[in-house]
C-alpha cells in the first residue's frame, strides 16, 4: 500500500513542478465548451439542449490530452522498470498512476464544469445530475486511457495513434454521461444511467490496472 | 534459425492444399446463393424486394463479429502461449474484418433509407458496430505503429483482447434496448422465423463468406510468413556483411 | 424484355439493391486481389534474397 501512495505522491509533485499541466487541461476543456455558443450561435434553447453532451465530449478530449504523458516521461527516462523492479504489483502501480491522473484532470474538470454550466444557462436540476455523472465517469476515463497510453509507448505517431485507439472505448462513458444529464432536463430520474456508469467503473476497476499492466510489461520486454 | 519456421513450413504445405478448395467451394456456394437470393427467393410481404440486400447484409454482419472473435482468440493464444502462427493469424484476420464490418455498415444502411426512411441511426447495434471498425482501425494501425514487428503484434493483441468486451454488446444490443433495428430471426428459441425460401440463401451466402474468409486469410497468412522469413533474410545478411550490406533489397511489399 | 426490365427495376428499390451488392462484390474482389498480389511480391522478394540453398 506504501508504494500505492508513495506513486502517487510522485506523480502529483511532477505534476505541480511541471508547470501546471491541469491548469492547463482546464484551460483548453473551458476554451472547447466555450467555442459552441460562438459557433452555434447564443441561443439559450439550443445551448441549454446541447450543453450535456458538449460539457461531456470536452471532458473526453481534455482528459485524452494529458494521457500521453502519462507513462511516456518514465519510460523514456527508465524509471519506469525500476517501478517494475518494485516488490509491489505492477497493477498496483499502473491504479496508483491512474489515480494521480484523475486527481490531476478528471478532479479539476468536476470542480470547473458547474460554472460552464452556469455560463450556458443549464438549468439547476440539471446540475446536480452533471455533476453526479462527471464524478463516477471520469475515473473509468482515466482507467480505460491507462490501457492506451501503455500501449503507445514506443511506438512511432504516439498521440494521434492514442486518440483512435481510447476514443471509441471512451463512447459508452460519453452515452450514458450525457444520457443522465438529459434524462434530468427532460424530468425523469437519472438513476438508471449513473447506475451503468457505476456499473462501468466497477468493471474498469479490476480490468483496466490489468490490461495496462500487461501492456506495460511487454514494452519493456 | 530454421526450427523456428517448421511449423510454418507444414503449414504452407497445408494451405496450399486447403486453399483450392476454399476458393472453389467460395465460387460454387456464392453462385448457389445469389441465383437463389436474387431470382428464386420471393420478395418479403413487408419489405417488398429490398429484403434482398438481407442476404448480403446479414452475413457480412455475421462475418465482422466472427473474425473479430478470430482475431480476439488468435490474440490470445499468442500472447499466452507464444505461438508464432497464432499471431500471423491475427495479423491476417484483421483487414479482412474490417472490410466485412464496413460491408456490414454501408449494406445496412442502403437498407435503411428504403425501410427506415434513414441512412443511420444513433442506437445501441449501429453505433456498436462503428465502434468495431474503429477497434478494427485501431488494431491494424497500432500494429504497425512500431519499428520492431514483435512488439506491435503484442501490443496490438492486447488491444484486441480489450476490445472484445464490445461483442456481446453487439450481440444483445437489439435485445436490450429499443431500436428501429429488428431482433435477430434466424438464431432463436424454437427454430428460425424466418421462410426456407429465403433462410437457404441466407445461410448459402453465409457459409460463402466464412469459406471466402478462409480463403483470403490462408493468402494473407502465407504473405505473413514469407515476410517474417524475408526480414530473417536480410537480418542474417546485414549481419553477415556488415557495414558493406547492400541497401537495395526492396522492403516486404506494405499493401495490407 | 419487359420482365427482365421489371426484374431489374425491382418494385422501385434497384437504387439501393444493386449499389448494396457492387460494394460487396467491390469490396471482396479488390481484397483477395490486394491479398494476392501482395503474396506474389513477398514471394518474388524472397527468390531475390535468398541463396539456393536456402530454399524449403
Amino acid at each position: 500500500m506504501s508504494g500505492f501512495v508513495l506513486v502517487i505522491r510522485r506523480d502529483l509533485h511532477l505534476a505541480f513542478r511541471q508547470g501546471f499541466e491541469s491548469l492547463m487541461v482546464v484551460a483548453f476543456f473551458v476554451i472547447a465548451v466555450l467555442l459552441f455558443p460562438l459557433g452555434v450561435g447564443p441561443e439559450p434553447n439550443i445551448l441549454a439542449r446541447i450543453l450535456p453532451g458538449v460539457i461531456w465530449v470536452a471532458a473526453l478530449l481534455a482528459s485524452m490530452l494529458s494521457l500521453e504523458r502519462l507513462f511516456q516521461t518514465d519510460y523514456e527516462d527508465g524509471s519506469l522498470e525500476l517501478l517494475a523492479l518494485q516488490p509491489v504489483a505492477l497493477e498496483v502501480m499502473v491504479m496508483a498512476k491512474v489515480t494521480a491522473h484523475w486527481m490531476t484532470t478528471g478532479l479539476p474538470l468536476i470542480v470547473a464544469a458547474p460554472l460552464l454550466a452556469v455560463l450556458m444557462n443549464m438549468p439547476a436540476d440539471g446540475l446536480w445530475a452533471l455533476m453526479a455523472a462527471l464524478v463516477i465517469g471520469t475515473p473509468s476515463l482515466s482507467l480505460i486511457g491507462a490501457i492506451g497510453a501503455a500501449l503507445i509507448l514506443g511506438s512511432r505517431r504516439g498521440g494521434i495513434l492514442l486518440s483512435l485507439l481510447v476514443l471509441p472505448l471512451y463512447i459508452p462513458v460519453l452515452i450514458f454521461g450525457a444520457s443522465a444529464v438529459d434524462a434530468v432536463l427532460g424530468g425523469f430520474s437519472a438513476k438508471p444511467q449513473l447506475l451503468i456508469l457505476s456499473g462501468l467503473l466497477v468493471a474498469a476497476l479490476p480490468l483496466c490496472p490489468w490490461a495496462g499492466a500487461a501492456a506495460l510489461r511487454q514494452s519493456m520486454e | 534459425m530454421f526450427h523456428r519456421f517448421a511449423n510454418p513450413a507444414r503449414f504452407l504445405r497445408l494451405a496450399a492444399a486447403v486453399q483450392p478448395w476454399a476458393a472453389g467451394a467460395t465460387v460454387v456456394l456464392l453462385a448457389t446463393g445469389l441465383v437463389l437470393g436474387l431470382v428464386a427467393s420471393p420478395a418479403d410481404y413487408q419489405q417488398g424486394e429490398t429484403v434482398r440486400i438481407m442476404y448480403v447484409h446479414v452475413p457480412s454482419a455475421w462475418m465482422a463479429i466472427f473474425c473479430y472473435s478470430a482475431l480476439a482468440g488468435a490474440c490470445a493464444v499468442a500472447l499466452i502461449w507464444k505461438h508464432p502462427l497464432a499471431g500471423l493469424a491475427a495479423r491476417a484476420t484483421a483487414p479482412i474484418g474490417a472490410a466485412f464490418t464496413f460491408l456490414a455498415l454501408v449494406t445496412g444502411s442502403l437498407w435503411g433509407k428504403p425501410m427506415w426512411g434513414t441512412w443511420w441511426v444513433w442506437d445501441a447495434r449501429l453505433t456498436s458496430v462503428l465502434v468495431l471498425f474503429f477497434l478494427y482501425l485501431g488494431y491494424m494501425a497500432l500494429d504497425n505503429a512500431f519499428d520492431d514487428p514483435g512488439r506491435g503484434a503484442k501490443a496490438s493483441s492486447i488491444l484486441a483482447l480489450v476490445g472484445f468486451v464490445n461483442v456481446p454488446i453487439i450481440k444483445f444490443s437489439v435485445d436490450w434496448w429499443n431500436t428501429l433495428h429488428q431482433p435477430s430471426s434466424v438464431v432463436k428459441m424454437g427454430g428460425p422465423a424466418i421462410h426456407p425460401s429465403m433462410l437457404t440463401p441466407l445461410l448459402l451466402m453465409g457459409l460463402a463468406f466464412t469459406t471466402y474468409y478462409v480463403w483470403v486469410l490462408l493468402i494473407r497468412i502465407r504473405r505473413e510468413i514469407i515476410a517474417t522469413k524475408i526480414r530473417a533474410l536480410q537480418m542474417r545478411q546485414a549481419a553477415g556483411q556488415g557495414a558493406a550490406a547492400p541497401a537495395a533489397a526492396p522492403a516486404p511489399g506494405e499493401a495490407r | 424484355m419487359d420482365a427482365l426490365t421489371s426484374y431489374f427495376y425491382m418494385d422501385g428499390y434497384a437504387g439501393f439493391i444493386w449499389p448494396a451488392y457492387a460494394i460487396v462484390t467491390a469490396v471482396l474482389v479488390g481484397l483477395w486481389m490486394i491479398s494476392r498480389r501482395s503474396l506474389r511480391d513477398a514471394e518474388r522478394t524472397l527468390d531475390t534474397l535468398s541463396p539456393p540453398e536456402d530454399r524449403q
